[in-house]
């Protein structure tokens, strides 16, 4: 597991003395609209020997976390930032100068790790799924990068139907259970900016690899092991571990959860039917 | 028989029956059958593995010998994963 200091040659408290003013930007929205809950970002610009420069070749994705009860300072190619967290969650993050073109990746991750959070603190998880809508319920399909869920996505989307994330989703709760939120995140394709706002959640699919088309009902304990798995960043966080742990088992409790095989010509009933699920429960 | 406790990164919940053990340290999560999970809940309060055992014997109708020896060898597996330590 990475820390800061691989990222950084300073720490984040000394690196934000060399700062300079945070930029104009444009009030982002976190998870909602709603006052008090949107995401207040404080960027600014650090001198790039305040950040290690890395080999990128085979590097993959990584975002080194320092968590406290309040706070998480995190740090990734050319990025540090410190997210607190409260009634009016705030980041404040540091990119190197000079290299406008690393913008969109910073702030991506900062999203990345910050909704991850704020969920957790809503009620909710960011989950690492392809989710479907169809007839006003969303399947949301679970699964690490090579399960299949962009092969999902393009499979569904031929067919018409919505696939408002192939990457991140966020999940949060509702009156009856839990919904998907339109999100930000996408794959290749990217996020669907034209789906609903949010949709309730009737099925939670783990990918299996198999070559046929079908779905089995999955222990409640089996399914919170595989949800863990793929609630990235607080999940490996020892102040919300205990937290996430019992959400990932309010969400399997309260949602059928099935083992999904597909092929891609299969009928693709088979991706979206709840019933099957909810009559085994 | 020896004390076993839970090791210190790994959080413990019951869901649906079965034990889910999450061992943060090496990102692993496990999930554990009904005698499993009933040893690690048991766990949280006994103060020897031989008080598990007698518990054990007695929920699930067993002799003691043969709750004993689940017991060990359940606390010696659950240890090699890393999630239950012996002090």
């Amino acid at each position: 597991m990475s820390n800061l200091a691989d990222y950084l040659t300073l720490s984040l408290d000394e690196l934000s003395s060399h700062a300079g003013g945070p930029l104009d930007l444009a009030r982002p929205t976190g998870l909602d609209d709603g006052p008090g809950r949107a995401l207040e970002l404080e960027l600014r610009l650090a001198p790039r020997e305040c950040f290690r420069r890395r080999d990128t070749r085979g590097w993959e994705l990584d975002i080194a976390l320092q968590p406290t009860a309040e706070t998480v300072r995190f740090a990734s190619l050319d990025l540090a930032a410190e997210l607190v967290l409260g009634p009016a969650p705030r980041v404040r993050a540091f990119v190197p100068s000079g290299e406008p073109t690393g913008l969109d990746g910073a702030l991506e991750n900062i999203l990345r790790v910050s909704l991850a959070y704020l969920a957790l603190a809503r009620g909710g998880l960011v989950v690492h799924s392809a989710s479907v809508v169809r007839a006003g319920q969303a399947a949301l399909f679970v699964g690490h990068s090579g399960a299949g869920k962009s092969t999902l996505a393009r499979r569904a989307r031929a067919h018409g139907l919505c696939v408002p994330s192939d990457d991140l989703n966020i999940v949060l709760p509702e009156a009856r259970g839990f919904a998907i939120t339109r999100s930000i995140f996408g794959g290749d394709a990217g996020p669907d900016l034209a789906a609903p706002i949010a949709t309730p959640l009737g099925l939670v699919g783990f990918l299996a690899k198999g070559g046929r088309d079908e779905q089995r009902p999955l222990s409640a304990g089996s399914a919170v092991a595989r949800l863990l798995a793929c609630c990235p960043f607080v999940a490996t966080d020892p102040y919300r571990a205990d937290q996430v742990l019992h959400r990932c088992g309010e969400l399997v409790q309260r949602v059928p959860a099935v083992e999904q095989w597909f092929t891609k010509e299969g009928p693709l009933d088979v991706l979206t039917t709840t019933r099957a699920a909810e009559a085994e429960r | 028989m020896s004390r076993a406790r839970r090791a210190n990164d790994v959080r413990f919940r019951v869901v649906g029956g079965e034990g889910v053990a999450l061992r943060q340290r090496a990102a692993e999560v496990l999930v554990l059958n009904e005698v499993g999970t009933r040893i690690v809940e048991l766990l949280e309060r006994a103060t020897s593995t031989a008080e598990v055992a007698e518990a054990l014997a007695l929920e699930f109708e067993v002799s003691l010998e043969e709750a004993t020896r689940d017991v060990e060898t359940f606390v010696a597996e659950l240890g090699r994963a890393g999630v239950l330590e012996t002090p």
